[in-house]
């Protein structure tokens, strides 16, 4: 992966308690996080927070896909997020599509993670997404640009927490693929997962570079 | 597995019981964790992204910047009055939802003798029921040797960030210090990050309220130059 392959800015938004701006290869998108904040009645959970990811297009309204791709990040979000801290409450995550180029989700997906590390929100883990693609010759390509994955045959998101050990979260795949080809490429997105965590704690060092 | 140590920036997910369990000053049933850090089978994991602290190898937290306030009990918090009730009034004091503050919670108040506090007005209160499983309670009643709690009238209420207010009120902060040197003024911050100031003058309160938000990201050597700046402004 190289130098300038993501780049990220945090708490560019002044009234949301986490916002982070990331672009990963020639997508970008802006995410901003509110809450925890008292929610109406109907959608108050009693032991645990809420956790409410919405998903914005460009341009127009958004489809059964880009609801997949919300779903996705919600349990995501979820599962990272320590939910039981704040019980009654809810916590909104607002996904702006700036530019899609191929790796939509990996990229909203790490965006969230930055953006919900910004609010000061407790969390058990960070999680990276990491997109490849697999060509018709068995070829695995991480990170693909867009013309990649429309000539590929498989396309792969798969998130890990950065937890000692390996720990996947969520995996979405599109394809067909055999299970050793899932595997190598788990293998792969796991080893380029270490260096987006390693990217997240240089953002972090340098926000914290004053104290 | 990165070795952490202290002052060192921790993500979250990190463990860092090695760190936390090491040494021999006290029992490790002793040591007492903070705000970011959780038990997790008998280790400590970080849950939030920050600068790992300790104070005496005993306690330890995580300092980390967050913008929504969580009541603790016994912070002093600034709120505003918005919404009244046949017995209490609800207060926002910034947290995920409404503060109750009842009526007989002022002092030297009766159920014939109620405080007069309309919605919109500003309190200075203290917390003392923060569970996220109720709503948080405050109160306003003094007691011997305590603060001075209660309406806040006239003055100038702003926002800043959670962390600066809790440096603000830390004795080591000199800028209140030299703000009065200049010119006499009343101030109350929150630790929930609302301020309120009041001076003889709107004009004076307004350049007071700017020198204590221009300080927020300064260094403690830049203060003297910035009150200087502020003293110029008041002679204009």
């Amino acid at each position: 992966m190289s130098e300038d392959f993501l780049k990220c800015q945090l708490g560019f938004l002044g009234n949301t308690e986490g916002s982070a701006y990331l672009s990963q290869g020639k997508s970008t998108v802006s995410v901003s996080v509110v809450g925890p904040f008292e929610p109406k009645a109907s959608k108050c959970m009693y032991d645990r927070a809420t956790v409410d990811v919405t998903f914005r297009r460009k341009t127009g309204s958004i489809t059964v896909h880009d609801k997949m791709l919300e779903g996705i990040m919600q349990s995501t979000c979820e599962k990272s997020l320590v939910v039981e801290q704040y019980p009654r409450t809810t916590i909104v995550v607002t996904v702006q599509e700036m530019q899609d180029r191929g790796n939509l989700l990996s990229t909203c997906l790490n965006a969230s993670c930055m953006a919900l590390m910004n609010s000061g929100i407790a969390m058990h883990h960070l999680y990276a997404a990491v997109s490849c693609a697999v060509t018709e010759n068995e070829e695995i390509i991480l990170n693909p640009d867009e013309s990649q994955i429309n000539s590929s045959v498989a396309y792969f998101t798969l998130v890990f927490a950065n937890s000692e050990t390996r720990f996947l979260l969520t995996s979405h795949t599109t394809g067909e693929f055999s299970q050793t080809t899932y595997m190598e490429c788990m293998n792969k997105c796991y080893a380029a997962s270490k260096d987006v965590f390693k990217f997240y704690e240089n953002v972090i060092k340098k926000s914290y570079i004053f104290n | 597995m990165t070795l952490v140590d202290f002052n060192d920036v921790v993500l979250p997910g990190n463990d860092v019981s090695d760190i936390v369990f090491k040494g021999d000053t006290c029992k490790r049933s002793e040591k007492t964790i903070g705000p970011g850090l959780k038990s997790v089978n008998n280790k400590i994991i970080v849950c939030n992204g920050g600068v790992l602290r300790s104070k005496d190898d005993k306690y330890f937290w995580i300092e980390f910047s967050k913008k929504k306030y969580s009541p603790a009990k016994d912070d002093v918090v600034v709120g505003i009055v918005a919404a009244k009730t046949s017995e209490m009034y609800k207060v926002d004091i910034g947290a995920s939802e409404l503060a109750t503050l009842p009526y007989l919670a002022f002092t030297n108040a009766t159920k014939k003798n109620r405080p007069e506090i309309k919605v919109g007005n500003v309190v200075a209160a203290k917390v003392k029921v923060a569970t996220p499983f109720m709503e948080s309670e405050i109160s306003c009643v003094e007691y011997a040797n305590s603060i001075i709690l209660g309406q806040l009238e006239n003055g100038f209420l702003f926002n800043v960030s959670l962390n600066y207010a809790l440096r603000l009120r830390k004795s080591s902060s000199k800028l209140l210090y030299h703000l009065g040197q200049m010119v006499p003024y009343e101030i109350v911050i929150g630790a929930n990050g609302k301020i309120w100031i009041n001076s003889a003058s709107i004009r004076t309160t307004i350049a007071i309220g700017n020198a204590v938000m221009k300080a927020e990201h300064l260094e403690e050597e830049d203060i003297p130059q910035l009150v200087k700046n502020f003293n110029k402004s008041l002679n204009v």
